[in-house]
């Protein structure tokens, strides 16, 4: 990363919003799947904030419940899951937990988008591109005029590079890395202040993910939206994320600035991921990754849930309650006993983010 | 973290080639003419030529579409060629009983590669009835194979079903599997992309102890030209089903020749990387039914000439046991081949 890229100040947000500068706030979300002595516990006690024209990463292997946070926090969630505490605020003030059905609509695409991995899913392969882009418009901007919608429309195409006659194509009729960036497309046609975006680019060719990241970067600083960004792929995240989140078994275990948790994680977990990534330079060297896999969440481990694959993990870890979101310093928070102030830290989990690893 | 090397064999140059592929061409008809003649067909690999030694691992890094799980399965002799020849240690082999026990296959996906009806003792102990290696003591040939995959206590394992493993565990089993006939190649195609990142080091390490201390030749087929760097001897850098590049993992990816891989070095998520990247080069690998004249990378290349849409570049040797197939390579072009080509190559913003 060349230099931190700052948040923008509220004045640039999009006009006629409101002008918090915190656009959406989780706060001790639950989520389990399925209900009484059974009952999984996808995410437990979430606490999340994304900022006006930030681009927060959230990392995770698959079922760490990432992907369940997302629908959680947008209210896609589908059951058997079931949101059982916590807080989502938008905006400062309106409370989507409680939010009504046509609440909700009413702040879908104009306030909240959101982009999913599988676009030949998302797409319905019997309509138009065009007639995504006219659904949208006309379910959400009653009114406007045909002209209208077909100007819009082709607009936003040529946003994301691709040429307006391509309005009247079929979904099978464009490449992955196009049919993506539709979806990027449709979900900016409102002008949403945020756009949650769960593995966008994970079934593209490297050479399109960079070019759609590149893209997606450049309307970023463009229109000034925020990106929740979901991915598994935490090298990714480091180039193109302000701020990320760790998760592991349904918990957020770290969180801070992206090149800080790159070069100086603080959370064992975050460690071993980043010692999960060769290096594409320098001397090669035997990298370890992880032991073991992630738990089944119906029957995770007592106490911390990272306990049996960590390296540093001593009784305290096996047998209290998970431990809670520990503040080593300003702006970085771990789930780690070794972050309680007491113990000793070991080196390769205080190291300063200047240094280089 | 230990900074030594991972170790390799070392002696993969002057060792012998197991399995070779000699300008092996695939090519997918589309169509069939109703007068039984040739129709269009999908040129998959074209003039492809790779050897693999004794106790070293070659990577075949490529895009989708480039022809890399074809190359792999024809070195299986799951698929034939269309032309060019496979040869097992320097004489053609043919398919059956007596190839599988040389080389084996590990498929990419172990969700799907494994019986979910079968336990894992079964996917282990069948192979060696099939091929009548089993000795009177099964178990312990199979105790064994799980030993030797690090699924251990093996006990514990040999009864479990494949819905009761994690996707790296199913993964070690499916090398397992391939050990079971003691081959001497193993082609393991993007064995670690359908895997949690936390555990794909975990198999790639496992294929580097095969190599050292089994003395596999070992295919690596990937899209991930990290991990390609990470594990592999060479790296062999394909594109639209031909060979662009190949030479020492280290070297090539450090100093990239061919164009086309620099555009994917550049393009590759590197949490490294000083300046924001720059991408060398734009667009999409090309139809394969009508793949374009000349060089089939001309048309995204930010340095085309005249040339590279009249010609096929050859592979030209470098320096350090390496070769790259472009004309900026070749130092006898005219003028007039090597004139930039108009309205084309832009090059990265």
């Amino acid at each position: 990363m060349s230099a931190e890229r700052t948040v923008p100040s509220a004045e640039l947000g999009t006009p006629g919003k409101h002008g918090s500068d915190t656009l959406i706030e989780v706060a001790g979300l639950h989520v389990d799947y399925g209900f009484g002595p059974g009952a999984v516990h996808a995410v437990v006690d979430a606490n999340l904030a994304l900022h006006r024209g930030e681009v927060l990463g959230l990392a995770g292997e698959s079922g760490c419940g990432k992907s369940t946070l997302a629908y959680a926090i947008t209210r896609l969630l589908r059951p058997p899951g079931i949101i059982t505490g916590g807080q989502v605020k938008f905006d400062g003030s309106i409370d989507l937990l409680s939010a009504t059905g046509h609440e909700l609509r009413g702040m879908r695409w104009n306030d909240i988008a959101v982009v999913l991995q599988a676009s030949m899913n998302a797409l319905n392969p019997v309509l138009r591109i065009g007639t995504l882009f006219a659904d949208a418009l006309r379910a959400h901007r009653p009114g406007i005029s045909r002209a209208e919608i077909r100007q819009r429309s082709g607009e936003l195409l040529e946003m994301v590079g691709i040429p307006a006659d391509r309005l009247a194509s079929y979904p099978h009729e464009l490449s992955g890395g196009m049919r993506q960036r539709v979806l990027i497309a449709a979900a900016l046609a409102l002008n949403p202040s945020v756009v949650i975006m769960d593995e966008p680019t994970t079934a593209l060719d490297v050479v399109t993910q960079r070019e759609i990241l590149q893209e997606l970067m450049r309307l970023r600083d463009e229109l000034n939206f925020a990106v929740l960004f979901i991915t598994h792929d935490l090298s990714l995240l480091v180039e193109i994320a302000d701020s990320i989140a760790v998760m592991y078994a349904g918990r957020l275990v770290e969180n801070g600035p992206a090149s800080a948790i790159y070069r100086a994680p603080r959370h064992p977990y975050s460690l071993g991921l980043v010692n999960s990534f060769p290096r594409l330079h320098g001397p090669r060297q035997v990298m370890e990754g992880i032991p073991g896999s992630p738990p089944d969440l119906r029957t995770p481990p007592p106490g911390c849930s990272f306990s049996p694959r960590c390296r540093y993990a001593f009784d305290k870890c096996r047998t209290d309650p998970h431990p809670p979101l520990f503040t080593p310093e300003a702006g970085r928070a771990a789930a780690c006993w070794l972050q309680d102030g007491i113990e000793t830290v070991p080196d390769e989990l205080a190291r300063k983010p200047e240094e280089e690893s | 973290m230990t900074t030594t090397e991972l170790s390799g064999a070392g002696t993969a140059e002057s060792s012998f080639a197991v399995l070779e592929a000699k300008s092996v061409t695939k090519h997918f008809p589309v169509r069939r003419t109703r007068l039984g003649g040739r129709g269009p067909a999908v040129h998959a690999v074209d003039d492809v030529t790779l050897a693999l030694p004794a106790a070293s691992i070659t990577a075949v890094v490529g895009e989708s579409g480039s022809g890399k799980s074809t190359l792999s399965r024809m070195l299986a002799k799951v698929i034939k060629p269309t032309s060019g020849s496979v040869l097992l240690d320097g004489k053609p082999a043919v398919a059956g009983r007596r190839y599988a026990r040389a080389v084996q296959l590990v498929l990419q996906d172990p969700f799907e590669s494994l019986n979910p009806v079968h336990s894992v003792r079964y996917h282990l102990a069948r192979p060696l009835q099939v091929h009548g290696l089993a000795s009177a003591s099964l178990g312990s040939q199979v105790t064994e194979l799980l030993e030797r995959v690090s699924l251990t206590p093996a006990d514990q394992f040999m009864a479990k079903f494949p819905d009761e493993l994690s996707g790296g565990q199913r993964q070690r089993v499916a090398i397992a599997r391939a050990l079971a006939m003691r081959p001497r190649v193993l082609l393991a195609d993007e064995p670690v992309s359908m895997l949690d990142v936390s555990i794909r080091l975990g198999v790639l390490n496992l294929l580097a102890d095969l190599r050292a201390h089994d003395g596999l030749a070992i295919l690596y087929v990937t899209h991930d030209i990290a991990s390609a760097r990470y594990l592999a001897d060479r790296i062999t850098v394909m594109y639209a089903g031909q060979v662009v590049e190949s030479g020492p993992a280290v070297a090539l990816t450090d100093e990239p020749a061919h164009p086309y891989t620099q555009l994917l070095l550049s393009a590759a998520p590197d949490p490294d990387r000083a300046a924001p990247p720059s991408l060398a080069g734009r667009g999409a690998p090309p139809d394969l039914i009508r793949p374009p004249s000349g060089c089939r990378f001309h048309p995204r290349c930010p340095h085309a000439m005249a040339v590279c849409a009249d010609a096929a570049p050859p592979a030209f040797a470098l320096t350090g046991e390496r070769s790259s197939a472009c004309w900026l390579h070749a130092s006898d072009l005219t003028a007039a081949q090597s004139r930039p080509l108009q309205g084309r190559g832009r090059g990265g913003d």
